[in-house]
């Protein structure tokens, strides 16, 4: 037996979901532009007959139509594919764009190049060598020296800069990662309650969505899905949102170190010159004795006492072994001299070291992220690689420039009949210059091979300038400079070709889970006529009980 | 099928304008700044070929200016080289001219003068600068290369009789500071002490404990270390009592002046010493101001008391003999400055004439100076001056006795050559009866003749010497002070061109052939010690007795022998060594039972024999020890080891002969290494010399070997004889300058002769040698430069190419852009309006 009201039923479901339906075109359309944003679908079934088996009547219909739920259009497998291909693309533009800064600050190919400076520092010394009495070709010489030291320490300092900004971008991007991973973390737990309740929180699901996306910039990860919604997030394999809890990762600088290759010796006493760290010499006027291992830490300390002028300080290794590090953060050289018994005791080689701080993610103590992808992999391959590389390559070639001219110009003499006098002071980029009596007075420039030095005896001039060949400095440094413009535009070439299979993939996820208006006026068409029409329905059946309610029985009044 | 979303036509059509703009901008730039790329990423290959072409184009710019600074030096050498070739083109002109006219003693003169001119051109050129510095100096480009030197050369055959030195000698002119300096802190400012025009310059020592003695040295090494420039050393003295010539006893803390190079060597400068002063905390001078010449007698007394010290009449001091003061009066009140001045005053009212004038330093003492030499007499002690004769001095004095007496004394041509000027041609006979001093006189008359040719004027002392006093106004020498470094240029990877030419090869490189003759005969002698020519074979029995074997004189008594030659032999050899002592000779045995002879000094020795002693199989003659290898060395070339050769008593002059061949031969046979030939020149009269002839080669003849060193000397050449064969330009004019002179009085003796005007032909060919070099390095370097300049157009084309961008395709590529970016906005514009919203 049908029931008396079965229509209205019907008509009233149809007119509740036509109104949702139009709720969620409207929400579609009012998210249309929103960043992240997956379109909605209600997902409508018939409503099946009141009555159970066996219980009905033959042509029972269902009770109308019912929303099943809410249903969010994304494809993971696209959103993985566009995470993944992201972060490539992004170490590889940060790559780029801290290169190409590096590359500005190289600066060839003008005229203002290193390499052009080197050449015109050469070529003084040979103009000088021909005319050596001439002030003026001194003054002249001098004067280029001053702007090759200069141009070193700009370029150093620069690339310095560079460092400690790839540095700070670093440490503000792993601030950002942590902030993100708590939102995950967070989302997880709102989405969790929300899934437990039988809900589809789709907004919730989008934002988790956007804040994964926004990751993928700054790192490489995995996902997996887990219960009631949940996922975990791993970078290089290392969980850092584990469902309900998010794991910060720290940044952790490491300052290289240079450790002696055999152990300590004992005993031993340390005279003056023994130990010249950056020009500080160690043991100046206080000789130390070493009679045992248990006097090792007379050593540390005294090299410790000089940390402020060394900017090194010393440690011994559990197998005795003399450690040295730089206390500054960023880059610090050290030059190390040695002589007596220095060299057998500390296993140290006699050196110009660049020691540069080397930067690591640490997840928790002992746990390391060796490999993060994306912004991160990029700062920290640009921090810790290419350019410590740069600066080694300037320390190198500064090295070889001081050493070589000052061996001999320190040879020959000057006007004065005077020689043992260095050209450059200073032993690496930051504190190289010309020496001060020469900018002074340039006659105390030394070309003359013999102490009668004649004034014009510029063979000593013309070897220097023979270093000019011998040294290829000018040409090592181009190589190093168009290396880097072949790696940037390797680099470049990478970030495009990511950049276009992102966007390849960011069209197809938008086909699948963006809005397009057009389809949305359509639906909304269709739902407000089918609401219309579910309207009349409900209209017909209310006529028809009407006609029973009223017109029934009126016979014979 | 692929929804398409509003969103996605968005983003796509941004991109894609993106994309446009981003080529647009690429090319703007491109056309802005004409380049193709800025920085080498853009275009990583292609910039490291445009770095490659940038180094090389800048290496190309440094060899051009290179070049250029080869090509000025070397121009402006060759100009000096050029007016140098046209003096020595004069000088030899002038020098035919005198060998072959008959010219007058003004016409001489006039040549001589001229050849002065010619001279000092020649300097000036050898001085010759570029850019401030000389040109054929070496390294030395700050001080002139070349100094002419004005020192008293004396030679001659007769000085002995005149009782002179040979020898080239330097005027010393010294002076000695009269005040101390100070102990203490130290402090000599710019313009204090300023010494032949050079400001010895700054010096503070800011140190209470130094004493004197260490701030005199450091003074003294202050100046020394300006010597090359001031051509004066200084050494610290002890002080006070200071005098020019004796300074006193006590610490070192004065200082003496002298004109000396940095080695010790006679400089020619004047010592001036100007400057505001150095003073010490009395307030004094430490260095006195003043002017000291090289032609000028100095002499100052010591100090003179204050007040009467006792009048001197007229007339009381002499010069040279003659009286020249007025009469002098001290007063009671008297300064000593002002008796110094009482005696100037008086000497020099009267002294005129005598050449001597008088001042005084300010302090109380008086100085005399003359042009000449001067003998002072008659000088009360209370003035303070000594009698004496006051001479320059020289470095070894010229002097060492007075004119020989007893006999006629006729001194020729030869006898006395000053500076090239021979002085007695004509010849003067000095008569038996002549006293010393009127000989001297004779001989400073026969000097101050000739005063003006030879700059040297005499005088005679009261111990009757001849005093030179030389007026430094002959160049007698140049000398070279360059040295032979020099600078170079790079005009191509390993291609140098010299900067300048050293003064010694522009001046005097060139080499000539040379015979030297050895000066005495060579001697009548065996060659070899002398051997036996056979084994000794004396008959039993034999006993030598007086007269039977004579060597050097003495007598050798041996025997009685066995007739064993062995057992003789042995005997024989013991006999001579005996007596070795007197002989000077030893004998040795040779395995053979022959007897060799072996002088002991080296020297030439005699043995006669006869009797038993012929038996000895010795030949009797004159015997020289053998020449062995390593003994005797041309240019370093081994000439031994030569043969023995047997005595010849009986014929000397065939024995010269032999000796002569064989050594001829020995040197011939090693011709092809020394470069030395030899030839013997024999004449009527028996004289057998040798004869060196050097092709062009320096000869040195060096023997470490006593023997031949004595058959060198017994032929007249000296052992370590060295012959430089380099013609000097400057020598060259100077020797056609004194044979010009000594034509004047030698009309009929004396000639140019062919070998002077050799020397200046080869002079001359000198220098146009070294033009032409010059001319060849100008040409090279411009060559290079002009090859450096095509080179570098061809780098800059590749450059532009590489670097630069094609304006007219980038134009072109720009309107291509445009559109496309034009058509995205279009398209933009389409789409944004389209939606179904408008529909419905």
């Amino acid at each position: 037996m049908r029931p008396a009201f079965l229509g209205l039923n019907i008509a009233r479901s149809a007119l509740l979901t036509q109104q949702q339906q139009l709720d969620v075109t409207g929400h579609n359309i009012a998210n249309a532009s929103v960043e992240g944003y997956s379109r909605q679908r209600l997902d409508l079934s018939a409503a099946p007959d009141i009555y159970g088996l066996g219980q009905g009547y033959p042509g029972a219909v269902g009770e109308g139509v019912q929303a099943q739920q809410l249903e969010r259009l994304r494809n993971g497998l696209l959103d993985k594919d566009y995470r993944r291909e992201n972060a490539d693309g992004q170490s590889f533009t940060t790559q780029a764009d801290y290169l190409g800064r590096l590359e500005s600050i190289l600066g060839e190919l003008g005229d203002t190049g290193l390499s052009t400076e080197l050449d015109n520092f050469f070529n003084a010394w040979q103009d000088a060598s021909q005319r050596p009495e001439d002030l003026a070709l001194r003054r002249v010489l001098v004067e280029s020296g001053v702007r090759l030291a200069e141009q070193i320490k700009n370029i150093d300092a620069d690339t310095q800069d560079l460092q400690a900004s790839a540095q700070l971008e670093l440490e503000q991007t792993v601030n950002r990662v942590n902030a993100l991973t708590e939102r995950i973390s967070s989302l997880n737990t709102e989405i969790a309650k929300r899934t437990g309740g039988g809900d589809t929180p789709a907004d919730l699901l989008d934002e988790r969505d956007r804040a994964l996306d926004e990751l993928s910039q700054y790192a490489k990860f995995t996902v997996r899905q887990n219960a009631l919604n949940k996922i975990e997030v791993q970078i290089d394999g290392k969980a850092v949102v584990d469902d309900e809890r998010s794991h910060p990762i720290q940044l952790f600088s490491d300052p290289d170190i240079l450790r002696g290759s055999t152990t300590t010796v004992f005993p031993v006493t340390l005279q003056g010159g023994d130990i010249i760290i950056n020009g500080v010499d160690i043991f100046a006027g206080t000789p130390l004795t070493l009679n045992s291992t248990a006097d090792k830490g007379l050593l540390v300390e005294r090299i410790n006492q000089q940390t402020t002028s060394t900017n090194i300080r010393a440690s011994l290794d559990p197998a005795n072994q003399l450690v040295l590090q730089g206390t500054a953060p960023g880059t610090s050289y050290l030059s190390l001299q040695q002589g007596g018994r220095g060299l057998n005791t500390t296993g140290l080689e006699n050196n110009t070291y660049t020691l540069t701080s080397r930067s690591v993610l640490q997840l928790r103590t002992g746990t390391f992220i060796e490999n993060p992808g994306g912004q991160l992999a990029g700062l920290s391959q640009v921090r810790n690689g290419e350019i410590p590389k740069t600066l080694d390559k300037l320390q190198q070639i500064t090295h070889t420039l001081i050493n070589r001219v000052n061996a001999v110009h320190e040879q020959a003499y000057n006007l004065q009949g005077i020689s043992g006098q260095p050209f450059f002071t200073g032993s690496h980029p930051g504190t190289m210059a010309v020496a001060q009596t020469l900018v002074a007075s340039p006659e105390v420039v030394a070309m003359a091979a013999t102490s009668a030095f004649p004034p014009g005896d510029g063979s000593q001039g013309l070897a220097i300038y023979g270093l000019r060949s011998q040294l290829g400095l000018s040409t090592q440094y181009q190589n190093m400079v168009t290396d880097l413009g072949v790696r940037i535009e390797n680099l470049q070439d990478g970030a495009s070709r990511q950049s276009k299979v992102v966007g390849q993939i960011e069209n197809q996820r938008q086909s699948v889970a963006g809005v397009n208006l057009d389809e949305e006026l359509a639906n909304m068409l269709q739902f407000q006529r089918s609401f219309n029409a579910a309207a009349r329905v409900l209209t017909t059946f209310d006529e028809m009980l009407n006609q029973i309610v009223n017109g029934l029985g009126l016979v014979g009044r | 099928m692929q929804r398409i979303t509003q969103r996605m036509l968005n983003q796509n059509v941004l991109q894609d304008i993106q994309n446009r703009q981003r080529d647009l901008l690429l090319t703007q730039r491109q056309i802005s700044t004409g380049n193709r790329y800025e920085k080498p990423s853009e275009a990583p290959r292609d910039a490291a070929v445009a770095l490659n072409l940038q180094q090389a184009i800048g290496y190309q710019q440094q060899i051009r200016s290179n070049a250029q600074v080869a090509q000025d030096f070397n121009s402006a050498a060759d100009v000096e080289m050029q007016s140098a070739g046209g003096v020595m083109q004069r000088v030899r002109e002038l020098a035919i001219r005198a060998a072959s006219e008959a010219l007058n003693e003004q016409q001489l003169d006039g040549i001589s003068a001229e050849l002065d001119g010619l001279l000092n051109s020649m300097l000036d050129s050898g001085n010759g600068t570029h850019e401030g510095r000389f040109l054929f100096g070496g390294y030395q480009t700050q001080r002139p290369p070349f100094v002419a030197e004005h020192k008293l050369s004396i030679s001659g055959n007769q000085l002995s009789e005149l009782g002179l030195n040979p020898g080239n000698f330097a005027t010393r002119i010294e002076t000695v500071s009269q005040n101390p300096a100070d102990a203490g802190a130290f402090a000599l400012n710019d313009g204090d002490v300023i010494i032949n025009n050079v400001d010895i310059g700054s010096f503070f020592v800011n140190d209470p404990t130094r004493t004197a003695e260490e701030n005199t040295q450091a003074l003294v090494e202050r100046i020394n270390a300006q010597t090359a420039d001031t051509g004066v050393s200084a050494r610290a003295v002890t002080l006070p009592n200071g005098s020019y010539d004796t300074p006193g006893a006590g610490p070192l803390t004065g200082i003496s002046l002298v004109n000396r190079d940095a080695q010790g060597n006679a400089t020619e400068s004047n010592i001036e010493v100007k400057g505001r002063g150095f003073k010490n905390t009395a307030g004094q001078n430490v260095l006195r101001k003043e002017t000291l010449s090289l032609d000028s007698v100095r002499f100052r007394s010591q100090p003179l008391a204050a007040g009467a010290i006792g009048d001197v009449p007229a007339g009381t001091l002499q010069i040279n003999g003659t009286p020249i003061n007025s009469p002098m009066t001290f007063l009671a009140g008297n300064s000593a400055e002002q008796n110094a001045q009482e005696i100037a005053r008086a000497l020099n009212t009267a002294a005129q004439g005598s050449g001597v004038a008088a001042e005084t330093d300010g302090s109380g003492q008086v100085k005399l100076v003359a042009q000449r030499p001067f003998t002072l007499s008659g000088a009360p002690p209370q003035l303070q001056l000594p009698n004496q004769t006051y001479s320059p001095t020289y470095d070894n004095p010229p002097v060492n006795g007075p004119v020989s007496t007893g006999g006629n004394l006729t001194l020729g041509s030869g006898a006395l050559v000053l500076n090239g000027i021979d002085i007695f041609s004509p010849a003067v006979t000095l008569n038996a009866s002549l006293t010393a001093t009127e000989r001297a006189d004779a001989v400073v008359r026969a000097v101050n003749l000739k005063a003006n040719d030879s700059g040297i004027s005499a005088a005679r002392d009261v111990s009757g010497q001849v005093v030179f006093s030389n007026s430094h106004k002959q160049v007698t020498q140049v000398s070279y002070r360059g040295d032979a470094g020099d600078n170079t240029a790079q005009i191509g990877q390993n291609s140098f061109v010299p900067l300048y030419l050293s003064g010694d090869e522009a001046f005097a490189g060139h080499r000539r052939e040379v015979s030297l003759v050895s000066q005495q005969d060579l001697p009548a002698a065996g060659l070899g010690s002398s051997v036996s020519n056979a084994p000794v074979s004396f008959n039993a029995g034999d006993t030598l007795v007086a007269g039977n074997f004579v060597i050097n004189g003495t007598s050798i008594a041996a025997g009685p022998f066995s007739g064993n030659a062995a057992t003789d032999a042995n005997s024989l050899v013991t006999a001579i060594n005996a007596q070795s002592g007197t002989t000077q000779v030893s004998a040795q045995l040779d395995g053979t039972n022959q007897v060799r002879l072996v002088s002991n000094t080296g020297s030439l020795f005699n043995l006669q024999t006869g009797g038993a002693g012929s038996r000895s199989q010795i030949p009797a003659g004159d015997y020289l020890n053998a020449i062995e290898a390593g003994d005797f060395l041309i240019n370093g070339v081994d000439i031994g080891p030569i043969s023995a050769l047997p005595a010849n008593p009986t014929n000397p002059l065939q024995a010269r002969q032999d000796l002569a061949n064989a050594l001829a031969n020995a040197i011939n046979n090693n011709a092809a290494l020394s470069g030395v030939t030899a030839k013997i020149n024999t004449d009527n009269t028996g004289n057998v010399r040798l004869q060196l002839d050097t092709q062009g080669q320096d000869l040195n003849v060096s023997t470490n070997d006593p023997v031949t060193a004595s058959l060198l000397s017994a032929t007249g050449f000296q052992n370590n004889t060295q012959i430089n064969q380099k013609v000097n330009v400057f020598q060259s004019i100077i020797d056609i300058k004194n044979l010009v002179l000594n034509a004047k009085t030698q009309r009929n003796a004396i000639n140019i002769s062919n070998q002077s005007i050799k020397d200046v032909s080869d002079a001359l060919d000198v220098v146009v040698a070294k033009q032409v070099e010059l001319g060849i390095r100008v040409q090279r370097a411009e060559l290079v430069f002009n090859r450096s300049e095509l080179q570098s157009e061809t780098l800059t084309v590749q450059l532009t190419n590489n670097r630069e961008v094609d304006i007219t395709e980038a134009i072109s590529r720009l309107s291509l852009e445009e559109t496309a970016l034009q058509a995205a906005y279009a398209v933009t514009q389409r789409i944004s309006n389209l939606s179904l919203l408008n529909y419905i």
